[in-house]
């Protein structure tokens, strides 16, 4: 027999099996049912706000916000530097590049805790490692953070610490949002310069 | 058969590749919704059914208690039949069987809003049909409840233009 | 599991050593082709030997197949393996440099070497060849620099560019290189020069 026939038919075996294996789980959950369920029970990938108000202002790299309210809202107002995906378009296959990476962090956050968490099972039935929610979601933002006061005499050190990068990031989202899309993505640059400034760092 | 006789090693090959895409695939097999589809629904919130519609008699309604919900006061009046679920049911099994066996409408009632979401995505995606997840009592909790005000005297320039 | 020396970051002489194994297993695989001939490398151009469209067009589909299941059992992330960058001017201007090279000199850069180390003078002086002209190359490259970075690309993909999916893709090129061998053949027996092919 010829082995070059022979090698060719199997080649083409393979790549007609690919075609056939990998052709109809793109929309599909891709994690074994038990691996899922054991996920959901041990489930801890819920981020408070505050901690996201610190990936935020010292803009901790590798970590990327997902806004998954409808796309009126997302536009109206959300968190600097955040991207919309819909919960709808979450398994299609232009977002697996961005959502499927071992490397940095994916937060979704919503209004509150259902979209949020519904996204987070979603991404963990794909396969989507490293995906985590903000707890209590923009309502949780707007409790702690754009309504945080000082109430009583003495501040320790610790409070002063949260209370300083809660007005940060109130002041953040509120110069982001106030800016026309085309300008949001200089307000991280011009952040860079004044924090330049400030230290003193050279360049 | 003298030419299948001659292809015996690309067959070989061929098959263990096969057997090997068939183990791999297995268990995924039992997933049956899309999960675009499973996104839209909770979006859209077509997934949620609140007390007042189960207590109407039209349709029977059997509850879901995922993980160790205790009994709500208000549950309880309704005297409705129920299936306690852990996480662990929520996979190809006895206990998916039967709630698909069920026929009724299955109200999904977790200690947290949170469980609830989850276990309802989980069995959707398994295929279980006419599922719904309890809405609370303090409602819907996608709806923002500030108003955004943006600052219409922020300008960007004078930070970054400075030096 | 893979790319393993992105993956693990491996120190630097651990990826020459590889490098070194892989560059064995190459010349190996040409040489044992027939590839260190020029006769052989200018047969595909006058149809009498296809040899080298053969072993490189199967070079390729057997990658292709083996990197799309080595994906597949979750073995090698294809997202982290290089993909060369399109420019679209040096790639056409560049082409037909090296096929005119190709064919006047009967060698590829890497069949070349192949040549060179089994001691074939032409080759040697191919390489000599080669070597000036990449040094050439690098010394005029202020003025090449903007047409040959004109109409860049970036890293694109055939089967994107196409719209179609990697498997698929597969399935195409492997029917498309199968046809093409079964082609070759028959051109191999149409074009036969038996006087040259044979004092090898």
């Amino acid at each position: 027999m010829n082995p070059r026939i022979q090698i060719s038919a199997l080649l083409l075996a393979l790549s007609i099996f690919l075609l056939f294996f990998t052709g109809r789980e793109s929309d599909r959950f891709r994690v074994k049912p038990e691996a899922l369920s054991q996920w959901a029970t041990g489930d801890t990938s819920a981020i408070p706000v505050d901690e996201v108000a610190r990936f935020l202002i010292s803009e901790t790299p590798g970590i990327l916000l997902i806004d998954v309210r409808e796309e009126a809202a997302f536009r109206e107002m959300c968190l600097p530097g955040a991207i919309h995906i819909p919960l709808g378009k979450l398994s299609s296959q232009g977002y697996r590049e961005l959502l499927d990476d071992r490397n940095g962090r994916r937060i979704f956050y919503s209004n509150g805790d259902d979209l949020s968490t519904a996204a987070l099972t979603i991404a963990a039935g794909l396969g989507y490692r490293h995906c985590y929610r903000m707890e209590g979601g923009l309502n949780g933002w707007y409790e702690k953070i754009m309504n945080a006061t000082f109430s009583g005499e003495r501040l320790s050190a610790r409070e002063n610490a949260l209370l300083t990068t809660r007005f940060e990031a109130r002041r953040l989202f509120t110069h982001y949002n106030s800016l026309p899309d085309s300008l949001k993505a200089g307000i991280f640059a011009a952040r860079q310069l004044e924090r330049e400034k400030l230290d003193g760092g050279c360049e | 058969m003298k030419t299948l006789g001659k292809y015996k090693i690309v067959l070989l090959i061929a098959g263990i590749f096969l057997v090997l895409m068939i183990i791999r695939t297995a268990g995924t097999c039992s997933w049956k919704g899309k999960a675009g589809q499973t996104g839209e629904a909770i979006a859209a919130g077509t997934c949620y059914v609140d007390l007042n519609k189960l207590k109407s008699p039209g349709e029977s309604s059997h509850l879901l208690r995922i993980g160790n919900s205790g009994p709500d006061s208000l549950l309880k009046l309704l005297n409705l039949p129920e299936t306690r679920l852990a996480f662990a049911d929520l996979k190809p099994g006895k206990k998916l069987k039967e709630l698909k066996s069920l026929g009724s409408r299955m109200v999904i009632v977790g200690t947290s809003r949170e469980e609830g979401i989850k276990a309802w995505v989980i069995l959707h995606q398994l295929g279980v049909k006419n599922l719904f997840i309890l809405s609370l009592p303090d409602g819907y909790d996608e709806v923002l409840k500030y108003r955004y005000r943006p600052d219409s005297t922020f300008r960007p320039e004078p930070e970054a233009g400075e030096n | 599991m893979g790319p393993i020396s992105t993956l693990y970051q491996l120190p630097e002489w651990m990826d020459l050593v590889f490098a070194l194994f892989i560059g064995i297993g190459f010349g190996f695989a040409l040489e044992q082709a027939g590839f260190s001939s020029s006769r052989k490398l200018a047969g595909m151009f006058y149809g009498y030997d296809t040899t080298v469209l053969k072993v490189f067009f199967t070079a390729a589909v057997v990658a292709l197949t083996g990197a799309q299941l080595l994906s597949y059992f979750g073995l090698l992330d294809l997202r982290l393996v290089y993909v060369n960058e399109y420019y679209v001017n040096a790639a056409i201007i560049g082409g037909i440099i090296m096929g005119a090279g190709f064919i006047m000199g009967g060698f590829c850069p890497g069949t070349g070497v192949c040549a060179a180390s089994i001691g074939k003078i032409d080759a040697m002086v191919y390489l000599l060849g080669g070597l000036t002209g990449a040094f050439l190359f690098a010394e005029t490259w202020p003025w090449i620099a903007e047409l040959a970075g004109k109409n860049y690309r970036g890293a694109v993909k055939i089967n994107e560019t196409l719209g179609l999916s990697p498997a698929l893709f597969t399935v195409l090129l492997v029917a498309a290189a199968a046809f093409m061998f079964w082609l070759a053949e028959k051109a191999e027996k149409r074009f036969a020069r038996k006087d040259i092919t044979s004092d090898y």
